[in-house]
């Protein structure tokens, strides 16, 4: 079943080049599998939210709501890639995207307390 | 470029995360490695003359310096090297002046990975790839000649070519690849990509865009039934 999966990260993404881009270069910085869906595809977005991810990445300047994604994963670390990085809803106001550092130091995190997560 | 050997890239783009993806990408294919990375036009041209890279992968609108500029800076100091811009831009203006200014390949954001693999390849194998959303725009414009955003060099100063390296330019105008017209001459690739160069040269051109403007400036295309 899709909702057995259980990716601790997910990445929402609507360009596939910075979508698959920063999933292959955070897991090999990290070693943490990073599950990159495109967010056009609502079937496998419910499927990946519904494992109960510790981070999700997404990109808010294309419509993907914070609040939504709290809701359905509720606790997880929430990294706009056009924004700034951000705990739980709500994402105060559009910054600067965060520097890929940030996203990696994020995704290690999760790795640390979940030593199978790769 | 001899083949079998590693293509060395410099990625042109004012959001690092993007830069950051695209280097991640293109690093995973064995026949490309990205060299050195740049967030402007201005630092391009400073990192272009350090690194000599094959393939320049260029953003279009950047601060400072932005990836047109940079381009037509690059193809009079640089003439060796691919420039291809990647951008969000799928403006008539950004296309044509790219490729006015020398560059090799047009291609939009919204590509997957495997795309932009093939067409980093075409480059290298001396096509221009245009992406599906803007190749409609300038096929059009060299069909109905209205080329005033496309001014390709009168190159009437260069030696003529010759009536085999005319045909084949005629083809390309008419918008089919190497391969197709290899197929359609009973010719190889590589024969058909030896006359582009060639008649390239001495027209004084830049791409096989060019030469499609200047075989319909001319009034050198083929009629319709020629086929």
């Amino acid at each position: 079943m899709p909702g057995d999966q259980t990716d601790p990260v997910v990445l929402l993404y609507v360009h596939a080049l910075l979508g698959e881009g920063i999933a292959s270069y955070v897991t090999g910085e990290t070693g943490v599998t990073v599950r990159a869906v495109p967010v056009g595809d609502s079937g496998a977005v419910a499927a990946a939210l519904a494992g109960h991810p510790r981070v999700v990445i997404f990109e808010r300047c294309t419509g993907v709501d914070p609040a939504d994604l709290s809701r359905r994963a509720p606790g997880a670390v929430l990294i706009d890639v056009s924004a700034a990085v951000t705990t739980g809803p709500p994402v105060p106001e559009q910054g600067e995207p965060p520097e890929v550092e940030a996203i990696v130091h994020a995704v290690a995190g999760v790795g640390a307390r979940h030593p199978h997560a790769s | 470029m001899p083949q079998g050997d590693v293509v060395r890239v410099l990625l042109v783009d004012d959001q690092p995360l993007f830069r950051t993806a695209i280097a991640s990408l293109v690093n995973a294919q064995d026949d490309f490695t990205v060299v050195g990375e740049a967030e402007n036009g201005l630092i391009a041209v400073e990192r272009a003359h350090e690194l000599a890279p094959d393939l320049i992968v260029m953003d279009v609108e950047m601060p400072v310096m932005d990836g047109v500029e940079a381009t037509r800076l690059l193809t009079e100091q640089m003439p060796g090297i691919r420039i291809v811009m990647l951008t969000v831009s799928d403006s008539e203006e950004h296309l044509f002046d790219a490729v006015r200014n020398g560059a090799s390949g047009y291609l939009l954001k919204d590509l997957r990975p495997d795309q932009l693999y093939d067409m980093l390849r075409s480059v290298m194998r001396g096509d221009t790839p245009i992406s599906p959303g803007v190749a409609g725009l300038l096929l059009s414009e060299v069909r109905s000649g209205n080329l005033t955003a496309v001014e390709a060099p009168t190159a009437t100063q260069g030696p003529p070519i010759t009536a085999r390296e005319l045909e084949i330019l005629q083809l390309v105008a008419e918008g089919l690849s190497n391969k197709q017209i290899g197929r359609r001459l009973s010719i190889t690739e590589g024969t058909v990509k030896n006359h582009v160069h060639n008649a390239l040269e001495k027209l004084h051109l830049d791409n096989r865009i060019q030469a499609a403007s200047y075989i319909v400036r001319q009034g050198l295309g083929r009629a319709p039934d020629q086929g």
